[in-house]
């Protein structure tokens, strides 16, 4: 039996952020305060000086696992995330999905690719307050097709929207609006939004950050039992011990670093929840 | 499809953005409707203001002095572009009545002649309408006396009897024979409370200095140009009349000339001044003469109203920017507000240009949708302002356009199809900024800032 093939490699990846330099020329500066908010300035050496933020990661992410990232506040694990989902371009390194480098790719493509194969979750749920949660859950297959194509199949998408909302528990607040949901059931609507294209890759940032206790095992209790039934590759930043304690692996981020990737569990053994001591919990609770 | 669906959730659940298409609207609309009414006003006032002046005018520049002779008439006729001529006098006067001295201005004309060079004729009130101005029916409250009042109204003929007072003007009145005669305005009926066949004493001087005490001049018609001035002021009569008032027969203030068009009043003007430069002309030497047209004679007040315009088209312009910028302002937020939305769309998968199409799609539709609700409703407000005034006076009993202020019975609304136009293509451009620079703006940012703050 050969060695699985990883979904997604990520090779010496970095990443500088702007630091504004204080000896920066005032033209520079003044042009900064025009146009550095758009981030097109980022990467101008005149104003600029890069703040490493990630100083070369090495990863691999197998397909149908749970991969959870830890790590102190501000090691860069968030920037981790968007960079594998191309939501930002890495200053040095790759993000190689399926044999294929990212970067090399074309920002349109790299849109439809992130629209069909990427689920994202955050921590702050982001969802439309315009729409409600089922017009929430659609949004991706809208974006996806074109107005005659989504209309053919809508009733499709609606189906299998009602279900997932279903799925996680929501099927009677269909037609509420975000405002008139609480902050799990809002991260539940953004979690059914992710996976409505059935993407291969989800990418959750501390999708439970905001929960408290009892809600965010809620949520961590339908992620896996979502992964169970789909069989989808989760990459999870979390600072949440219950969850890392889950996951198939955990990779410890510090200070832009990668320290080190704990085997939890024995890859292709099936992914379920592991059992728990439940005085551990309430220790750990306690602690 | 998520451009589609996005746009119209926003503005079917967010009653703000409609709030920003009726500001929009409303500021359309007043960009329409209040140019309008001014050019409106200002059409009204330059014709008033000309009243019954003649095209052109020839005038000896000591006054009274310009001789009366057929042949002067017949070579003013045959100068390129004049299509008739006709003798004036204008002479001040002084007129006594209830032992109060005021003044007028008498002008001699001949009545018949007059008729080919002014619009004087149209202006001769019928018996019907002075009875109206002069009983004003509106006041009498007792309805039994007002409807008497108004069958003896429509007794009355409604068409001035031109050919009597024509020929009263020329050869006197009936009423009171050997009289001298004169046709006076409305206004100065209504000031000294006279009636038509009532008689006024006039005083005059000729340029001579000899003073003619006390005239009698019995009224035979009455007249209403609707500028205040001449109505309340002027006094007409026939050349000879007031030839024999002044004492000065023979002689003429000048002649009136009406022009084939207008337009080139310039070139018959040049033409008259060579020939009397020239000596050509059949004009005594030594007197010296004025040629003007209607505005020449009118030229301080039309600057007054000159300056005016500027004004009105400085407060038209303000409009403009106001509503402009109202519009620029409710744009800009609309979209503004959205901004955090768009890194979501990013982040599902929409590309930048879809996100842009989005955003300044929205705004467009905004300021399009509320720029054809203005217009539209602009110009049925224009077209049906004075209908509408009249329902809210109907209804309130209040005048929101009293007739007696503003001396004109109808709101004269003018769409000048151009400054429309332009009014509304700046809006438009700006409206368009106001969509395009935040929805670029956000365009151009990063996904991620907007999604990694709460
Ligand atoms: N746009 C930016 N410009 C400059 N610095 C940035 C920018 N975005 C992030 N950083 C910096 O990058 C570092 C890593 O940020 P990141 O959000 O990845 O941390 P994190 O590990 O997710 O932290 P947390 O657990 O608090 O979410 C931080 O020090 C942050 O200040
Ligand atoms: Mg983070």
């Amino acid at each position: 039996m050969s060695e699985p093939v990883p979904l997604v490699r990520v090779r010496g990846l970095e990443k500088r952020y702007p630091r504004q330099r204080v000896d920066a020329p005032w033209r520079a500066r003044l042009l900064g305060r025009l146009w550095g908010w758009t981030g097109a300035l980022d990467e101008w050496e005149l104003l600029n000086e890069g703040l490493p933020v990630l100083k070369g990661i090495d990863l691999d992410v197998y397909a149908d696992e749970i991969l959870a990232i830890v790590g102190p506040s501000g090691a860069g694990k968030s920037t981790l995330l968007h960079l594998i989902g191309a939501l930002d371009r890495p200053s040095a390194g790759a993000v190689v999905y399926e044999g294929q480098d990212l970067g090399s790719r074309p920002a349109a493509e790299l849109d439809r690719w992130r629209n069909l194969t990427v689920g994202f979750v955050f921590q702050f749920y982001h969802l439309f307050p315009d729409l409600d949660a089922l017009e929430n859950v659609l949004v991706p297959a809208q974006v996806a097709h074109s107005v005659p194509s989504y209309l053919g199949r809508r009733r499709e998408f609606a189906e299998r929207a009602r279900h997932l909302l279903e799925r996680v528990g929501l099927g009677d607040r269909a037609h509420h609006r975000p405002s008139q949901l609480s902050g799990g059931e809002q991260q539940r609507v953004a979690i059914a939004r992710a996976l409505l294209l059935e993407p291969k890759l989800l990418l959750c940032d501390e999708p439970t950050g905001n929960l408290d206790r009892k809600t965010g095992e809620h949520i961590l209790e339908l992620l896996w039992e979502l992964k169970a039934s789909q069989g989808q590759t989760y990459v999870i930043v979390t600072h949440d011990d219950r969850l890392a304690r889950r996951a198939d692996r955990v990779a410890l981020l510090e200070d832009g670093l990668l320290i080190d990737v704990v085997e939890q569990r024995e890859r292709d053994a099936g992914a379920g929840p592991a059992p728990e001591e439940p005085s551990a919990l309430a220790d750990e609770a306690a602690s | 499809m998520y451009k589609l669906f996005l746009t119209f959730r926003y503005l079917t659940r967010r009653p703000l953005s409609l709030v920003a298409m009726l500001v929009l609207s409303v500021a359309i609309a007043v960009l329409v409707v209040a140019p309008s009414i001014m050019a409106g006003f200002q059409q009204e006032f330059r014709k008033r203001l000309r009243g019954a002046l003649s095209d052109l005018s020839i005038e000896s520049a000591k006054p009274l002095s310009f001789p009366e002779d057929p042949k002067i008439e017949r070579y003013l006729a045959s100068l390129p572009g004049v299509a008739a001529v006709a003798p004036f006098v204008e002479n001040p006067a002084l007129d006594k009545n209830l032992h109060k001295i005021d003044y007028c201005f008498l002008r001699g004309i001949d009545p018949r002649r007059e008729e080919a060079v002014s619009d004087f004729k149209g202006y001769f009130l019928s018996d019907r309408e002075l009875f109206a101005e002069m009983n004003d029916l509106r006041k009498v409250s007792d309805p039994e006396e007002r409807a008497a009042l108004e069958e003896q109204l429509e007794l009355l003929p409604d068409e001035p009897d031109l050919e009597r007072i024509y020929r009263e003007l020329e050869e006197g009145s009936d009423l009171a024979p050997g009289l001298p005669t004169l046709v006076c305005g409305l206004y100065y009926l209504k000031a000294k409370d006279l009636q038509v066949g009532d008689t006024v004493r006039l005083t005059t001087a000729s340029d001579e200095g000899e003073v003619n005490e006390d005239r009698k001049f019995v009224i035979v018609g009455a007249f209403s140009s609707g500028r205040y001035e001449y109505d309340r002021r002027l006094l007409v009569m026939s050349v000879r009349s007031l030839q024999e008032l002044i004492g000065i027969p023979g002689k003429l203030s000048g002649y009136s000339l009406r022009l084939v068009d207008y337009e080139k009043a310039d070139l018959t003007k040049a033409a008259l001044s060579k020939d009397i430069r020239a000596g050509i002309a059949p004009l005594p030497r030594g007197i010296g003469y004025f040629v003007k047209t209607w505005e020449e004679r009118n030229e301080n007040l039309l600057k007054a109203v000159r300056m005016e315009e500027l004004l009105i088209w400085l407060m038209t312009l303000l409009i403009v920017v106001a509503a402009s910028a109202s519009i620029f302002l409710v744009l800009f937020m609309t979209v503004h507000s959205k901004v955090r939305e768009l890194g979501i769309l990013r982040a599902v998968g929409a590309t930048r240009s879809g996100v842009l199409v989005l955003f300044v799609g929205q705004g467009f539709l905004i300021a399009f949708v509320g720029m054809v609700l203005g217009l539209v409703v602009g110009v049925l407000f224009g077209t049906y302002i004075n209908e509408i005034a009249d329902w809210i006076h109907s209804w309130s009993g209040w005048h929101p356009f009293p007739p007696d202020v503003y001396y004109l019975d109808r709101i004269p609304v003018r769409f000048v199809n151009g400054d429309i136009a332009l009014n509304f293509v700046i809006t438009l451009c700006l409206g368009g900024l106001a969509a395009v620079v935040p929805g670029t703006l956000a365009a151009l940012r990063p996904p991620l800032k907007s999604i990694r703050y709460e």
